[in-house]
């Protein structure tokens, strides 16, 4: 077997480099799927990347050939500066942490088993390796479940133990494979609550999901993914700034302090990402809704282009299409 | 090694809960029943009215032929237990979550083949056990052979479940079964019985390639010599083997399947499509 060889490069900012990587299946006689075609790809330390693109599109095996699941056919994948050649790093200092979405825990463990196995598996012995334990316990809130067979979880609590066994050892790398499929709606709110709890300056998070309310709200760059290859790569400000100039629709916002107008205007709204503020939800020409909200005396905090990522998403892939 | 030791942990703790300690309980009842089975045929002829020397003989000789069964069977056991170990590991998920906690695949074959081992060397340890008890009692086995032929037992099994194992760390359990007991077994033993009448209907290169062919296969079976302790008591017909020849190619072509089977480990793709290659 063998780890890193004579291609591996000086590490340096970046954390993950795709290059150029070709990846094909065979389907029994039929034709064979190209499920990576040429991707390019370079996350940079502390970035928080939100991988989108529809089912089939090659995420989950664009992950696969990071953790050397996979061997792509062409082209160089990279891990802190070492070449992935099926064998994980062995620098012990750089671990990561993953969350497959078809890969389970031992079912046949319980929850604090299994996670005890991980800790094992970081070098955690005795008094460390409960300390380490209790740590990630408490982080993905899963206290009740410790005696529980993995077997016997229901997918959200599944996915909870599957992220705190990522989480053991505080990897600076987190790869999450669409972290909240298959979860119902509240569950999936808590998982991204504890995913969201994650950030930090120096974590690198990798997310792969579909689902794109779940990366608005986390990600500091945006990849969408079409056909086996990235057709945007940006981070989130600068991609959602130039796209919210491009557009035309508003989105407006006012102080938290007239939602009892709005209420008695029969004007809709909900919680905007900016503190203090709320976005009005009504579906009408903006001047009728400025005249409206002028004649109540209420004045706008922030009028700015409607843009969100379904929006830019939409966009990408159409774009993309049509070339 | 302490994760490897934690793995092991890991792999032995699967291999229980796939129910194959309940082979080596099965066997271990066999044994038990066997112990009886000798008991009881002694006093039954001594009943009859047979003087306690020939009840001996009558029950070594049917311990002797439970032994040839042993042989026999324990190699087909082998292949089916050594089979599943790594596609079931590969379809509950355990091997991707094991090789997501950065553990090279070497290591993490090696931990499954050593909690195979375990099993392994319990199982032979109860047979040799049930068996030496049995054998005891008719004054059939001298203090050597019950003190270590069971190392001619677990060997020769060591050696063929780590063939079986490292070409199962690529392939599904049905592909192994169909390469080490379809092509061997089958294929080749037909051609054995009629090898001559083939000559009349096809080429003679073709019924060579035939003949030659199950040199590529190790014949395990025939380097158990258990219960006892020395080669060249198993086969009581001629030709007699060469048994420094017949252990040479037995171990060549093991380590042959073995190294084979760890060249398309290392390039094994981990996901549910099939790469092209």
């Amino acid at each position: 077997m063998h780890g890193m060889t004579h291609t591996d490069r000086r590490a340096g900012d970046a954390v993950i480099e795709f290059e150029g990587v070709h990846m094909v299946f065979s389907v029994g006689i039929k034709k064979p799927v190209h499920a990576l075609q040429g991707l390019n790809l370079e996350v940079t330390a502390g970035s928080i990347v939100g991988l989108l693109g529809p089912n089939g599109c090659g995420k989950t095996t664009t992950i696969s050939c990071l953790l050397g699941l996979l061997h792509p056919q062409g082209g160089e994948v990279f891990l802190w500066g070492k070449r992935v050649t099926g064998n994980p790093p062995s620098d012990p200092t750089r671990i990561y942490g993953v969350l497959l979405e078809d890969t389970k825990l031992p079912p046949f463990l319980n929850v604090k088993s299994a996670l005890a196995v991980v800790c094992r598996m970081r070098g955690f012995r005795e008094r460390g390796l409960e300390k380490e334990l209790d740590r990630v316990i408490h982080t993905t809130r899963i206290e009740g479940l410790l005696n529980r067979r993995i077997s016997v979880l229901s997918k959200g609590q599944a996915r909870r133990v599957g992220l705190g066994a990522a989480l053991v050892g505080d990897p600076s790398l987190l790869i999450l494979d669409e972290p909240s499929a298959g979860l119902d709606v509240s569950a999936r709110e808590e998982f991204n609550e504890l995913v969201r709890n994650l950030r930090d300056n120096h974590r690198t998070i990798i997310i792969a999901s579909h689902l794109l309310s779940d990366i608005e709200r986390t990600c500091t760059h945006i990849a969408i993914m079409q056909n086996g290859k990235i057709i945007l790569y940006e981070d989130s400000e600068t991609l959602f700034s130039r796209a919210r100039e491009e557009r035309g629709d508003k989105d407006i916002l006012v102080d938290q302090k007239y939602a009892d107008n709005l209420n008695d205007m029969g004007i809709e709204f909900r919680p905007s990402k900016y503190p203090g503020l709320i976005l009005i939800l009504v579906e009408e020409p903006e001047h009728e809704l400025l005249l409206k909200l002028a004649s109540a005396k209420i004045v706008p905090s922030r009028i700015e282009p409607k843009v969100n990522l379904v929006s830019l998403y939409l966009d990408a892939t159409a774009e993309a299409n049509e070339q | 090694m302490k994760s490897l030791l934690t793995l092991t942990s890991l792999f032995l703790k699967q291999l229980i809960r796939r129910r194959s300690l309940w082979i080596v309980l099965i066997v271990f009842a066999a044994m038990i029943s066997v112990n009886y089975f000798i008991q009881s045929q002694m006093e039954k002829a001594i009943g009859r009215g047979v003087s306690f020397d020939i009840a001996t003989r009558q029950a070594a000789s049917a311990l002797q032929s439970f032994a040839e069964q042993i042989r026999s069977y324990s190699v087909f056991l082998i292949l089916i237990v050594s089979a599943l170990v790594a596609p079931v590991s590969r379809k509950d998920g355990t091997t991707q979550f094991v090789l997501t906690l950065s553990v090279n695949r070497l290591r993490l074959a090696l931990s499954q083949y050593t909690a195979l081992s375990v099993l392994v060397f319990a199982t032979v340890i109860i047979v040799h056990v049930g068996y030496v008890m049995a054998a005891r009692k008719l004054g059939i086995m001298s203090a050597g052979e019950m003190a270590l032929s069971w190392v001619f037992l677990l060997i020769p099994l060591m050696l063929f479940s780590a063939v079986i194992f490292s070409f199962s760390l690529s392939h599904s359990a049905i592909v192994t079964y169909i390469v080490f007991m379809a092509i061997p077994y089958i294929i080749i033993g037909l051609a054995e019985v009629g090898i001559e009448e083939l000559a009349d209907y096809v080429p003679m290169a073709v019924v060579r390639f035939m003949d030659n062919l199950k040199l590529l296969f190790p014949d395990i079976r025939g380097l158990i010599v258990w219960p006892k302790l020395s080669f060249g008591i198993v086969s009581k017909t001629p030709p007699f083997p060469n048994w420094t020849w017949q252990i040479v190619h037995t171990v060549s072509a093991s380590f042959f399947w073995i190294l084979l089977g760890f060249w398309f480990y290392r390039n094994y793709d981990f996901g549910s499509r099939t790469a092209t290659k």
